[in-house]
This record gives structure tokens, C-alpha cells and sequence, in this order.
């Protein structure tokens, strides 16, 4: 009930300027989404140096705004173009794109659309009413508990990227290691201050500029912007399914929606991830599993209402732990800090008016999201005519500036375009990018609570086990282990099979 | 990739490495190409271990500062030599069980899958990577003695051309409109301190933000 209120209250409070930023941040995000060489976590990125001059609510407004519908806007170009705008998208590209080719386009848009709304609503209610009752829990949590939930985040990178775990390990430790850099946070002791710009440690949110932004510029300028699009479709005309064909659709959007707040929820993995782990779901185990692949509405809900679930529900680490769920919440919590707040399981206390403001954006921006990007989708596909040599030099002045005005410094700068290269050889060389980012954000996190339950517990490690709370994650992160070791086995199984064994049709 | 191996098996190097005698054409730098990243990282794990050691030390009962950062370099030194002898013993099963006709191979070994699923599949100019790397830093240096205005018109003029647009009736006002909208912006509104430059550069500067009327 409190909650309600509160979110009722945040509501009527918004002024002129917060419905004006969160129809901008969800029309920059269907543009970030639509646009193939921007991504979500880029577009929440390049929005980061305009938040600085603001305050913190509408800051955040904006960025949820962006993150919230860029889940969304590939969708149109995946359906429509076979471009997927989004890593996300990928799995539009088979079912929807195939509606598409049997002159069925406008049923996908409005699926897809459907998708959106119903998985982003089902995920919002798990945010607004089991957020507090797991801030009550989260109480409870001391170091050790904190450490078991960034080790299972860390580990659980590892398990979903399609790449080589040991690829993916060398890319989380480095991100790890770069950001012992600085004045170490629980002895004071500097640490690997080489030269002058690494003086002030490194910062994830300039990893994640010089990664995701500059790092993408550089490698699709290297492209030659392979792939520019070109082509316009016909017509872009959008079909909302009746109440009778949702019904029957009805155990798809269940599946994705519960994927998705799940996988959400775990830090570590994020739309992407949720999308291809629903669609696999609507494959094995949906109603309408002979179709999936072909042209099927369910092939398209699974994916798209698990990348929407992912938003809200990698909200309820963030606010009540201050653990990111995700690259686009790891920059949200950015912001939150720069603006001295750090988030915690008594937030509902110390910030409620922050809390119920993002619930109440998240939810009108829902709703914005559904009808802009089914009214716009028309000019929002024109975008596309600008040529990406023009985007892609103006997305440069934005890496710039938002590395250099986080804390003026010229450092800074030097740092982002250091990482930018980083990643850039790093993509070259076949080793995953995700684990990277991710280390940067839950490394510092996970030396802290590990140190810290050192020196609380006398330096016995098997705290983590026996407490009933740390227990149980740890628990869970065994299973992560297992599964872990299992794709190692199946990796190693692959690499060592001849050849002739590995192609098609080879036994 | 497919270019690469089949050129390889033309000239009959497709198993080289230590295994092999010297007479059959051993490649020693087409091996350290191989491993060359994970020597990369074994050294400069044991490298980065010796500057920790340099570390603060505090008391005896305390893990101290270098604890993690060990902890981290044994877990990727380690994982350095997984795949250092996953690679070495890929190599010598190529050259026992060669394959009897060209498959695409990728460039380093054991990576089929991986280089597939990437997602990065179009190729990459050098020539491009290199340039773009140049104008990127040179952009980082130019903000330094030019000022964030005039290095801001240069990079983007240069990015434009170079990337294949090359009207200047469009680049010429597009650059400088977007150097001066977006000095104003972050200067005046976000109230960013963008640099001046230096000398001769600072004053035209600080003229131009008079001029705009962000002083």
C-alpha cells in the first residue's frame, strides 16, 4: 500500500521538465535502438555528460528513459530490415523478419510492441512490490553476503557468453586488474600509479565509455561502415493482436516476462542474454515450439518481452544493493554516486522520493514507449538515411566529453582512449568484451566485501559458507561452477574432435 | 581466415611449431604468433606480482593491499597457461592428424566457434584501424594545445573526410557548427570546463567563446 502511495505521489509531482525529459530519453532511445551502430548502453552513455548539470532525479529519469525503450527500438529495424539494432534483437531477425517476408509485418510490429509492454509491466510489478520486502531481507546481509552475490555475478558472466570460458576469464580478470589501479579502497595504499593520468584510479564509467563507445567507433570505422543501411521499406504499418490471439499467445509472454525479471535481477547478465535464453525456451518448450524458427508471434514475444523484463528487474540490485545488474544500470549508479547517493537496503527510507520516482518514469515510460514507437515507427526507420560516418564522428564528441567532465580531467581522456584500443584488440583477438565491463564494475565491489569479511572474521574464509544467508549463494554460485565446468568440458570436447567431425554433416 | 590456411597449405607450412624438425620447415614466428598473447600475459602477471610487492604493508594478521591484486594475477597467469598448453597441444595434433582437405580454419587456434560468434565478422581495413587510432589521439592531444573548439573542428573535418565523406560544403559548416554547438552546450549549460589550449590558441579561444557569448 505504501508503495502504491508512493508511487502515486511521484506521479502527481511530475513537473513540465520530467514528462519533457522522459519523452526525450524514450525517443533517444527507439533512436539508439533503430540506429545499428548504437547500442542501448552507448545511448546511455552519450546522455551521461548532458546529466551532469542536472539534478538527481530528473538525471536518472532520463537514463531509465533511454535504457527502457532502446531494449525496444532494434526491434523495428529487425523486423523491417533484417538489421538488428541490438545484440538483443538477434533473435527477431528469424521470426520476426520471416512474418515480415510472408507479407506479415504490421502482426509482427504490434507482437513485438505487445511484447515490450506486457514483459516491461510484468517486470515492473516485480520491482515495485518485491523490491521492499527484499530490501527487508537484504538488511540482514553483511560483508560476506555481499561478497557471495559480485561472485556469483562474476561467475555468472562466464556462463552465458557464447565465447571460450577461459577467453571470457583472461577478459573479466583484466577487468578486474584495471581497476586496482588508484588508491585502494580498504587500506589507502596506492597501487600501480605508473604514470601521471592513472594517478586517480580508474573508473568504470570511463571503461565503459572507452569500451562501448569510442571502442565501437574505431572498430566500425576500421569496417569501413560495412553494412551501411540503405534500403527503405514499403510501408511500416504496425497491427495490435486481438484479445482472443494474446490469449492464446499467453504462456509465451509468461515465459519471457519471468525469464527476464530473473535473469535481470542476476547481475551480470542483461537483455541480450535474456532474449536468446527465452527465445531457446519458446523452441523447446512452447505450445507453438514445430513453428519457432520460421515465422511464429512466439519466437518474437519470448525474446522481446524477456529483453524489456531485464529494465526494471536489474533496478532491484541496483537500488537496493548498489550492485548494477547491468552495463546501462552500472552507469545509472554512476550517476547515482556523482551525485552523493549511494544506495542501499534502507533507500526506501533515506530516498524514498527517488525510488517512487523511477517507478512511476519506468512505468509511464512503459506505456510512452508502446505508443511512440508504434506512431513513430515510421520516422524513427527514416533515421537511418543519415550516413554513419556523420553519426559516428559526433559520437566520438560525446566519448570526449563524457570522459573528460566526469572529473574534468584530461587523464581522464588519455584512460578512455587507452581502453578504447584495449577493447578494440581485444574484440580483434576473439576475446568477449562483457566480462571485461563487468569486471570493472563488481571487481572493486567483490575486493571490498572480501577484505572487509577478512578483518571482520579473523581472516576465516569459511564464513562464506557458514553463514545460512552467504551459504545459500554460495550454493548457488557452485551450481554456476558446475554448469560452468560443463561448457569447459563440451569447449575442450569440441576443439579436440578432428575436423572432419565438426562440419556439417560430419559424424 | 580461409585465405590464410590455404596459403599456408600452399606453401606446405600448415604444421609448424616445436614439434616439428627443422628440416620440415619449422616456424618458429608463425608458433610465437600463436602464443604470443598468452606470453604476453604470463610476463606481465609476474611483472605486475613484483610491483606489488611493493605495496604498503601493514600488519601481519591483515591480507594487506597487494592480496587482490595477487589473487588476480595468479587466476590469469594460470589461465594464461590453460590456454598456452591448450594451444601448444592443438598445434601438435594438427601437425599428427593434418586435415585432408582446406576447412576454414581461424586465425589462431582452436577459435573456430568463437571468431563465428563474435558478431564482428566484416573485415577490418589496417590501413583504416591504424588512422582512426592516429586521429583519435591526435584528437586527445590537439584538445590539449589547440583547445577543445578548434582540435573539435579539425577531428571532425578529418573524421568526415577520411571516412569516406569527403563534400566540404557539408563538412566545413557541419564541423564548426558542431564544434561551437557543442562548446556552448557543455560550456554554458552543463558548465563544463573545456580547454582553452595553450598560447596563441588559448586567446583565440577565450575570443571565440566572447564572440559566441559563453564568457
Amino acid at each position: 500500500m505504501e508503495t502504491i502511495h508512493g508511487i502515486v505521489s511521484a506521479v502527481a509531482a511530475f513537473d513540465v521538465q520530467i514528462w519533457l525529459l522522459l519523452i526525450i530519453g524514450i525517443v533517444l532511445g527507439l533512436i539508439v535502438g533503430v540506429l545499428p551502430g548504437l547500442t542501448f548502453v552507448m545511448g546511455v552513455l552519450l546522455i551521461l555528460p548532458f546529466t551532469y548539470g542536472m539534478d538527481t532525479i530528473t538525471s536518472i529519469v532520463l537514463m531509465l528513459a533511454v535504457y527502457l525503450s532502446g531494449t525496444y527500438g532494434g526491434a523495428l529495424t529487425a523486423i523491417l530490415l533484417h538489421i538488428p539494432g541490438e545484440p538483443n534483437n538477434v533473435p527477431l531477425l528469424w521470426d520476426g523478419y520471416g512474418m515480415n517476408k510472408r507479407g506479415r509485418a504490421a502482426e509482427a510490429l504490434g507482437w513485438v510492441a505487445m511484447a515490450a509492454l506486457v514483459g516491461g509491466l510484468t517486470s515492473w510489478f516485480v520491482l515495485a512490490f518485491a523490491a521492499r520486502p527484499f530490501a527487508h531481507i537484504a538488511l540482514k546481509f553483511a560483508s560476506p553476503e555481499y561478497f557471495a552475490i559480485v561472485l556469483l555475478g562474476l561467475t555468472s558472466v562466464l556462463a552465458f557468453i557464447e565465447l571460450s570460458v577461459t577467453k571470457g576469464l583472461i577478459s573479466l580478470l583484466g577487468g578486474m586488474l584495471l581497476t586496482t589501479v588508484g588508491v585502494d579502497s580498504v587500506y589507502g595504499a596506492t597501487r600501480y600509479e605508473f604514470v601521471e593520468a592513472l594517478r586517480g584510479g580508474i573508473d568504470w564509467v570511463i571503461v565503459l565509455v572507452g569500451i562501448y563507445v569510442l571502442g565501437e567507433v574505431l572498430t566500425r570505422f576500421s569496417q569501413n561502415f560495412a553494412g551501411a543501411v540503405t534500403q527503405q521499406p514499403a510501408s511500416v504499418r504496425t497491427t495490435i493482436p486481438g484479445p482472443r490471439a494474446l490469449w492464446q499467445r499467453s504462456g509465451s509472454f509468461a515465459r519471457g516476462t519471468i525469464l527476464g525479471s530473473l535473469i535481470g535481477a542476476v547481475p551480470g547478465a542483461g537483455a541480450t542474454v535474456g532474449s536468446f535464453v527465452a527465445y531457446g525456451l519458446e523452441r523447446q518448450f512452447g505450445r507453438f515450439r514445430h513453428e519457432v524458427g520460421v515465422a511464429s508471434p512466439s519466437g518474437v514475444i519470448g525474446s522481446q518481452a524477456a529483453a524489456t523484463a531485464t529494465v526494471a528487474a536489474a533496478f532491484i540490485p541496483l537500488l537496493v544493493l548498489g550492485i548494477p545488474g547491468s552495463a546501462s544500470t552500472a552507469v545509472i549508479l554512476g550517476a547515482l554516486l556523482l551525485h552523493n547517493i549511494q544506495p542501499s537496503p534502507l533507500i526506501f527510507a533515506t530516498q524514498p522520493r527517488l525510488v517512487y520516482t523511477i517507478m512511476a518514469a519506468m512505468l509511464i515510460g512503459l506505456f510512452l514507449m508502446f505508443a511512440i514507437g508504434i506512431l513513430a515507427a515510421k520516422p524513427l526507420i527514416r533515421m537511418l538515411k543519415v550516413p554513419e560516418p556523420y553519426v559516428a564522428a559526433f559520437i566520438v564528441l560525446f566519448a570526449f566529453i563524457g570522459a573528460y567532465a566526469l572529473r574534468n580531467s584530461m587523464s581522464d581522456v588519455w584512460v578512455m582512449t587507452g581502453c578504447a584500443l584495449l577493447g578494440f584488440f581485444m574484440l580483434r583477438g576473439g576475446y568477449p568484451l562483457a566480462p571485461l565491463v563487468l569486471g570493472t564494475i563488481l571487481g572493486p565491489l567483490a575486493e571490498r566485501y572480501f577484505i572487509t569479511s577478512m578483518i571482520s572474521f579473523n581472516n576465516d574464509w569459511t564464513v562464506f559458507f557458514t553463514r545460512p544467508l552467504s551459504g545459500t549463494f554460495m550454493a548457488i554460485w557452485v551450481l554456476v561452477l558446475v554448469l560452468l565446468g560443463y561448457k569447459i568440458y563440451r569447449q575442450s570436447r569440441h576443439r579436440t574432435a578432428p575436423a572432419a567431425e565438426r562440419e556439417p554433416g560430419g559424424a | 581466415m580461409v585465405r590464410r590456411y590455404s596459403a599456408e597449405r600452399r606453401r606446405g607450412s600448415w604444421a609448424f611449431g616445436p614439434f616439428m624438425h627443422a628440416a620440415d620447415g619449422l616456424r618458429w614466428g608463425g608458433l610465437l604468433r600463436e602464443v604470443a598473447p598468452e606470453i604476453v600475459l604470463i610476463l606481465l602477471s609476474i611483472y605486475l606480482w613484483y610491483v606489488a610487492d611493493g605495496f604498503r604493508q601493514v600488519g601481519p594478521n591483515d591480507l594487506g593491499p597487494d592480496f587482490w591484486p595477487k589473487l588476480l594475477l595468479f587466476l590469469l597467469g594460470l589461465t594464461a597457461c590453460v590456454r598456452l598448453v591448450q594451444k601448444v597441444r592443438t598445434i601438435r595434433r594438427r601437425q599428427l592428424d593434418p586435415p585432408q582437405h582446406p576447412v576454414p580454419e581461424p586465425a589462431s587456434v582452436g577459435e573456430a566457434e568463437e571468431d563465428a560468434e563474435d558478431g564482428n565478422d566484416a573485415p577490418i581495413d589496417k590501413i583504416k584501424a591504424a588512422v582512426v587510432i592516429v586521429l583519435s589521439i591526435a584528437y586527445v592531444l590537439g584538445v590539449i594545445y589547440l583547445g577543445y573548439v578548434l582540435a573539435t573542428f579539425l577531428f571532425l573535418v578529418c573524421f568526415m573526410w577520411l571516412a569516406g565523406k569527403r563534400n566540404w560544403l557539408i563538412n566545413i559548416p557541419l564541423s564548426a557548427a558542431g564544434a561551437l554547438v557543442f562548446a556552448y552546450v557543455f560550456q554554458k549549460l552543463v558548465f563544463v570546463d573545456l580547454p582553452t589550449g595553450t598560447g596563441i590558441f588559448d586567446t583565440f579561444t577565450v575570443w571565440l567563446y566572447h564572440l559566441i557569448g559563453i564568457y
